[in-house]
């Protein structure tokens, strides 16, 4: 007859032979699926093998319960601390060491966790990253939004952070001093823990409606578990797709996150991109300045060159008006010497006139004549012409030069045949 | 120079004391005319030198006027 087992008498003695198989502790490889953390200080968690094919909701095909208890939890966090990870959550890929134990009470193998290799999960979250960003580079998403322009004043800001996280305080504290009337749309959404992702993307979609002039993604510092969520391809994918550019400050790592690779312009820390940002609204503000003054001066510049040019007229203007003037009255000065010059020669000319006239009638003057020896005969009171005018025995009357002469003609003689 | 006598114009004075002398430089004069000729062409003398002396006290306070301003 076959042997019939209790169930305690079975369990123990399967955990006997697993104990026996599995002297030693073993490393087991996997995805958490579960995690459980109970007041005692346990930690309860579910590993499956990681498959990134299995849909959504279905049922792995095995499941792996291991116990951290709490004597080994310390040295499990320093492992983890000190590769940046600070503690194990969900979804999270690892590699963890511990013995096989068949725990009779739940009648269930269970692995007794007792350290974790954190090389093995930063190596797995890399790799998971590097898968996301060769997908997205294959679809030629990784720089579509880093095509996008960026408006020369962005003042409407979407913003996507935990609202009254520390990052939302940070980030909009550096636009408030900035005294720029910036206008901030603030989607408010988990930025870590399950789930998160579609939070996020969900707030990017939003805001991008919300005809901001850029989308601002920033959450504050924290361990690789915390900003993990940003290596996710969902957010990925919204940033890439937004319409807007997306520009973000996740964190205060030094390793970029798949959300800063595939943003337009990504900054260290969510200060930072409110510093840019301000500084870009400044930059075209100087610009804006410095036009003006350029302006002002050109303006100014001109209104010199013209007053100059004026005044130049103006100095023309009087050097010609003083050179009319002055040969004006040189003209004057001139006709008045005409006037001198013409008033004397017409006064000679008259003179002159005159005096020929005068000569001539002194040439006239009968008394001439007399002088010369002319003698002008009277008979009768009658100048006499001819010899016919007067007979022997008259009386005639001589006028001379110099008197009168009374004498009688004795005879007289004409000179030619007319006379008879 | 009164109203009646006074030319329209610089220019026509200055025509008409030209006229006038060319008449005077001319062989054959107008006894007649010639003392009227002269107080003539003296009068307009006299008359185009006040003007261009006028003339020469406005164009210095034009000029005058157009020196620029300090701005305070």
């Amino acid at each position: 007859m076959d042997h019939t087992w209790g169930v305690g008498e079975l369990n123990r003695t399967v955990d006997r032979i697993l104990r026996r198989h599995f002297s030693d502790e073993v490393w087991v490889s996997g995805e958490i699926a579960g995690l459980d953390r109970p007041a005692s200080g346990h930690v309860y968690l579910r590993l499956v093998d990681h498959d990134p094919a299995r849909a959504a909701g279905r049922a792995p095909e095995a499941v792996l319960h291991v116990t951290l208890f709490e004597s080994n939890k310390r040295a499990v966090n320093q492992q983890l601390q000190r590769a940046g990870i600070g503690r194990i959550g969900e979804g999270m890929q690892v590699r963890i060491r511990g013995s096989l134990e068949l725990y009779p009470a739940q009648g269930r193998v269970q692995l007794r966790m007792t350290g974790i290799d954190a090389a093995y999960t930063l190596g797995a979250m890399a790799a998971a990253r590097d898968r996301v960003l060769e997908l997205l580079r294959s679809e030629g998403l990784l720089t579509r939004n880093g095509a996008l322009a960026v408006p020369h004043l962005p003042l409407r800001i979407g913003l996507v952070t935990s609202a009254g996280s520390a990052a939302a305080a940070d980030f909009l504290h550096e636009l408030e001093a900035s005294g720029i009337g910036f206008s901030v749309v603030h989607c408010d959404t988990r930025v870590q823990g399950v789930g998160a992702e579609r939070g996020v993307a969900a707030a990017i979609a939003v805001v991008a409606a919300a005809a901001v002039d850029l989308v601002v993604v920033v959450r504050g510092g924290g361990d690789r578990l915390d900003l993990a969520v940003f290596d996710s391809e969902v957010i990925a994918r919204a940033i890439a797709t937004c319409t807007v550019p997306v520009w973000s400050g996740i964190g205060h790592e030094i390793d970029r996150s798949v959300a800063d690779a595939v943003a337009h312009t990504a900054f260290k820390t969510p200060t930072a991109v409110a510093a840019a940002i301000v500084g870009r609204v400044q930059a075209v503000a100087e610009q804006l300045d410095r036009a003006h003054e350029r302006l002002a001066a050109a303006a100014r510049g001109r209104l010199a060159g013209s007053a100059g040019a004026l005044g130049a007229q103006a100095d023309r203007g009087a050097r010609a008006a003083t050179a009319a003037l002055r040969l004006e009255h040189r003209r004057l000065d001139g006709e008045q010497a005409r006037l001198v010059r013409g008033a004397r020669h017409a006064n000679r000319s008259s003179t002159a006139t005159l005096d020929l006239a005068a000569s001539r009638v002194a040439a006239l003057d009968p008394q001439r004549a007399l002088e010369r020896g002319w003698v002008v005969l009277r008979a009768g009171g009658r100048v006499v012409r001819r010899v016919t005018d007067v007979a022997a025995g008259d009386e005639i009357e001589a006028t001379l030069a110099d008197g009168l002469l009374t004498a009688t003609v004795t005879s007289t003689s004409p000179t030619s045949p007319d006379a008879e | 120079m009164d109203d009646s006598t006074a030319p329209p114009s610089y220019a026509d004075a200055v025509a008409e004391l030209d006229t006038i002398l060319r008449r005077l430089e001319q062989d054959d004069v107008d006894v007649d005319r010639l003392v009227a000729d002269v107080a003539r062409a003296a009068e307009l003398l006299g008359w185009c030198r006040d003007r261009l002396a006028r003339a020469t006290l406005e164009i210095e306070q034009v000029v005058a006027d157009l020196e620029p301003h300090d701005e305070g």
